[in-house]
């Protein structure tokens, strides 16, 4: 059943909350992009992987600054992970409800924000700097099981925001159950996004065919998500504010940012392009891509967070 | 149920939109007027009816609501009025998903705020089915009616209750605000009124709308999540009066969302390293060829 509209907006179709949940993302994706490097990738691939380890601790630390100004005092954020002395009603140092996938979101990307620490300074020795860290430190951020669990808190905070929007009484938000899968794919792209862009700077040729194909095959997946997502909306009657108001700024970015740039120019231009052999791989074209491809899921994270917005009319 | 719970029955069928219990409930809780700078887009006063705010709100915890049905002949005519405000839910989806502990449940019941406590995160605005808890851009934090906590803890009941000049707003244990319901609901049918039934727990009672543009419909008691410690009597459908017919708690999506994210996340894994092993095998054979 769609949800009533005789909710509140809660305030969180603005711009800091939107940057937010983009870079939390972005980071995120990253991350699941240098975990499978490291995994199945070649020399070059960790190479790049190792370059990459420069964003998604800053981009972390970004993320939770953003949270705190949008919470208004700094401070406050630390009684989403410790009990307030008087929250008299909770027991135990830390701050846990099992209902709340806030407090689920704030543990994951501490704990993924951990995981950032060394691949960050292990960044410095893929750029050239004499670095004098520990060897432990280039080999544990290259590490397979480091890299497989870091890849999964990775996953798990490119997915917690849109579970969260999810576990509300909002309109389209919780209309569906699909906004946590569209959230974690949407970051997986950004992340390759982001790894073409990087690739593509490094003149990595061969690790550019593998995000090509990446990007393309992930551009599927979330055409695939959004097409239920909107499906689901459609057979409820609650897809008017996302897809079809198009005086209302939502609806056009929607249909250009994310169905457009985010999914089928991707998709277009790869499958267009030279074909798939390492040898052929314009290395320029594919920061392009991955441009553009941020730009869209920079649209995606805008018009989801609006399509609630749009739907609760007061 | 919370045992010996405290709450308020609202029968709308004797409020006869005074607003005593709106100006009590600003006065004792020295709430300031609706500034429209810090609370986003919301006009002060409405201007186009004796509703003069609209709506609930950070500063407004108690709201008459008048609803103005007007047949487009105009010879028939009523104004249903009700005395809104948080219904201190049984299952309270707002104080469901606090993430710090800011909401909690009271000795009586109800649902209050611990203002040190809260982020301003408005997680609990998006959650709550009724929009009644809103944020307060003066302080940063949520605010909504207490039900007077300061006041039942001196053993006073309500100041809104207290105040209503014709015994619409009932404060009380809510057991025996049930009783009183039940009995009021019976009274008014056995009037000819058999739209009357209850909003908030499922007394048993059945009826139908006998005027209005819902006139004919049949109505029944209606509990919803897990019932309400401040409930009402209505005449017509509960929209009508800007309730939910089927208000839902915001974790029921939680685990289905969660498994959706885990299988893309799954579908994520598969795919991206089947892309770095496709190009492996397309360099193996690159290098074979040349
Ligand atoms: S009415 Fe809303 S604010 Fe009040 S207790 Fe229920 S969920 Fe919370
Ligand atoms: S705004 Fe305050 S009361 Fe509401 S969910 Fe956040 S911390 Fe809890
Ligand atoms: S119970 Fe108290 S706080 Fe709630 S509406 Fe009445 S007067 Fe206001």
């Amino acid at each position: 059943m769609p949800i009533t509209n005789y909710v509140l907006e809660p305030g969180w179709a603005n711009w800091i909350v939107t940057l937010e949940m983009f870079i939390a993302g972005v980071a995120a994706g990253i991350f699941f992009f240098m975990a499978l490097a490291n995994i199945a990738g070649n020399a070059e691939d960790r190479d790049v992987a190792g370059r990459l380890g420069f964003l998604p601790g800053p981009l972390v630390v970004l993320a939770a600054l953003l949270l705190t100004l949008d919470l208004g005092q700094p401070l406050r954020f630390l009684n989403l992970l410790f009990t307030s002395p008087f929250a008299t009603e909770r027991s135990g140092p830390l701050m846990f409800n099992p209902n709340s996938p806030m407090n689920y979101g704030t543990d994951i990307l501490v704990v993924f924000g951990l995981f950032c620490i060394l691949p960050f300074f292990d960044a410095f020795r893929h750029v050239g700097r004499r670095s004098s860290l520990p060897e432990t430190v280039h080999r544990l951020s290259h590490n397979g099981l480091y890299n497989a669990v870091g890849g999964l808190f990775a996953l798990a905070t490119g997915a917690y925001s849109g579970v969260l929007i999810n576990t509300t009484n909002q309109p389209v938000w919780a209309d569906t159950y699909v906004v946590g899968g569209l959230y974690v794919v949407f970051s997986a792209l950004s992340g390759f996004a982001v790894a073409g862009i990087v690739a593509d700077r490094a003149r990595a040729r061969s690790t550019a065919g593998a995000v090509r194909t990446g990007l393309m095959a992930i551009a599927v997946v979330a055409g695939v998500m959004v097409a239920i997502f909107v499906g689901n909306l459609v057979a409820l009657g609650s897809a008017q504010p996302l897809i079809g108001a198009l005086t209302a700024l939502t609806a056009p970015i929607f249909w250009v940012g994310v169905v457009g740039l985010a999914i089928l120019y991707p998709i277009v231009v790869i499958a267009t392009g030279p074909r798939l052999r390492v040898a052929q791989v314009s290395a320029s074209g594919l920061a392009v891509v991955g441009t553009v491809v941020l730009i869209g899921v920079l649209a995606f994270r805008w018009s989801l967070l609006h399509s609630a917005l749009a739907a609760v009319a007061r | 149920m919370t045992v010996n719970a405290k709450g308020m029955f609202v029968d709308t069928t004797l409020c006869t939109g005074c607003k005593a219990c709106q100006v009590a409930c600003k006065q004792w809780n020295e709430l300031p007027m609706e500034d429209e700078a810090a609370v986003r887009g919301h006009t002060a006063f409405t201007g186009d009816s004796y509703d003069n705010t609209g709506r609930l709100s950070a500063t407004n915890w108690r709201h008459v609501k008048f609803v103005e049905q007007i047949s487009e002949d105009r010879a028939d005519a009523r104004w249903l009025m009700m005395s809104d405000s948080c219904k201190h839910c049984e299952q309270a989806g707002c104080l469901e998903v606090c993430p710090t502990g800011a909401l909690y449940r009271t000795q009586y019941g109800s649902v209050d705020i611990h203002q040190d406590v809260c982020i301003g995160c408005r997680y609990c605005v998006g959650a709550c089915p009724f929009g009644v808890i809103e944020y307060n851009g003066r302080t940063g934090r949520v605010n909504k009616c207490i039900l007077c906590q300061d006041r039942l803890e001196a053993g006073e009941g309500t100041a809104c209750a207290k105040s209503c000049p014709t015994a619409s707003l009932t404060y009380g244990k809510v057991d025996d605000l049930k009783a009183i319901a039940a009995a009021r609901v019976k009274e008014l049918h056995a009037q000819g009124k058999t739209d009357a039934y209850v909003y908030g727990w499922d007394l048993g009672n059945k009826g139908v709308i006998t005027q209005g543009p819902n006139k004919g419909q049949a109505v029944a008691d209606m509990e919803v999540v897990g019932g309400l410690n401040v409930f009402y009597l209505l005449l017509d459908k509960p929209s009508v009066y800007g309730l939910p017919s089927a208000p839902q708690l915001p974790q029921r999506n939680m685990a289905p969302s969660a498994g959706v994210a885990l299988i893309s996340a799954a579908v994520l894994g598969v795919t991206g390293l089947a892309a770095f092993r496709r190009r492996r095998m397309e360099s193996a054979s690159a290098a074979r060829s040349s």
